[in-house]
């Protein structure tokens, strides 16, 4: 049950950092920290985080961005499927590798948020936006100190 | 996403579910209201004072002007009511606070600190000091969303205050732009030509600027000329913005 509520609140945290307010060409580049605590999560307790917490996630998400219910859910349960598949290896690859699977999974999850904005919305035509899975996996190998010093404390 | 998009009674549901995200919008911009206090109380005498002159020498400005406005206002509604025309004068206003969070930058919409407790409804126009904002689109019973007039889905039926013609601006996205739908190639617009709401619409009152004109291309290739236009209302950098309650004329 601990576990859960630490878990519940990393993703709070992630959320914080998603509606922090930035400047224009900043908020381009901000790393997707919460499609990055679910790859972590997911790699790390396959069992306990699953698909079905990627998709609530990702309606959170809508909520706070105010996108079309259900675009973030469906491309989060995508990366999740796929960081499902490969979670046993995921776990055993070295940081560098690990940084190169994140930026494709993150670059896979902006192409799908491509898609649905061009059905829906208006495309991104910032350039900067294909960059943000660069800052993504730059943060990535932070984000796994932080988090694993934070399970050692909690010992989940 | 089918049922968002397209059921009109999902609002409600939408509307709910912001209020656990509010409490998080809330806590978001707290520090960044908290740095505005701490700078205001921080701020010296000396500064105040010479804001308190400025404000002064500018309060003196905008009475004269408002004198002047009055008697207009007084001139016109007379002669209004001699026309019989019903055109309201006055209206109900409400300053909200933007909240200090970001959404994707690929949404164009800010959110606003006054929600349905504070009677806020879908459709309202927003304006800002020198412009039109915007329209609510989402209210929650303590925030709001609202849709920029740089928003793709953002469209609000303008008139030219040098001659009068009627066009409909849409955003262009994210160039903090709008363009003009459907001008023949002969319409009568130059550039620095300043568009005001021409109050046709259901959404938005009469008279309040809009845009002004920066760019025309004109081709014998296209069936419309291209005019875009410099949004009046600072989109991104006001904080307070004006709420008004606007009863379309019956």
């Amino acid at each position: 049950m601990r576990s859960y509520a630490a878990i519940a609140f990393s993703f709070l945290v992630a959320f914080i950092l998603t509606i922090l307010p930035m400047p224009d060409w900043l908020g381009w580049l901000r790393p997707t920290w919460v499609l990055m605590l679910l790859i972590y999560w997911i790699a790390e307790l396959p069992y306990r985080i699953n698909m079905g917490v990627a998709w609530v996630v990702g309606f959170v998400v809508d909520l706070l961005n105010g996108s079309v219910l259900g675009e973030h859910a469906l491309a989060y349960v995508i990366i999740a499927y796929g960081v499902i598949k490969i979670s046993h290896q995921f776990r055993m690859y070295p940081m560098l590798q690990q940084s190169l699977s994140v930026f494709v999974f993150i670059l896979i999850y902006q192409g799908i948020l491509y898609f649905i904005q061009g059905f829906v919305n208006a495309l991104p035509q910032n350039g900067l936006y294909w960059f943000s899975p660069v800052t993504s996996m730059v943060f990535w190998p932070w984000v796994v100190v932080i988090l694993h010093d934070y399970r050692y404390r909690l010992r989940i | 996403m089918v049922v968002d998009r397209h059921v009109a009674s999902f609002a409600k549901v939408r509307a709910v579910l912001t209020v656990p995200i509010a409490s998080l919008q809330y806590i978001v911009s707290w520090p960044v209201h908290f740095i505005d206090q701490v700078k205001n109380a921080m701020s010296t005498h000396q500064d105040l004072v010479e804001e308190n002159l400025q404000l002064q020498a500018e309060q003196l400005l905008l009475k004269s002007q408002l004198q002047r406005l009055l008697m207009i206002e007084s001139e016109n509604s007379h002669l209004k009511a001699l026309l019989r025309s019903s055109t309201q004068v006055k209206e109900k206003v409400l300053i909200a606070k933007l909240m200090a969070v970001d959404t994707e930058p690929f949404t164009r919409q800010v959110t606003l600190n006054k929600g349905s407790h504070a009677g806020v409804y879908v459709g309202q126009p927003v304006l800002e000091a020198t412009g039109v904002l915007g329209q609510v689109i989402e209210v929650g019973p303590f925030t709001s969303r609202v849709m920029l007039i740089t928003d793709i889905h953002s469209g609000i039926s303008v008139s030219n205050s040098r001659n009068d013609m009627r066009f409909i601006a849409t955003g262009e996205g994210y160039a903090n732009r709008l363009r003009l739908l459907y001008v023949a190639q002969t319409a009568d617009v130059k550039i620095g030509d300043i568009f005001v709401t021409s109050g046709l619409s259901k959404h938005y009152p009469e008279g309040y600027p809009v845009g002004k004109v920066i760019s025309i291309i004109k081709g014998s290739s296209q069936p419309f000329a291209t005019i875009l236009l410099q949004p009046a209302a600072h989109l991104e950098s006001s904080r307070e913005v004006l709420l008004v309650w606007h009863k379309p004329h019956a």
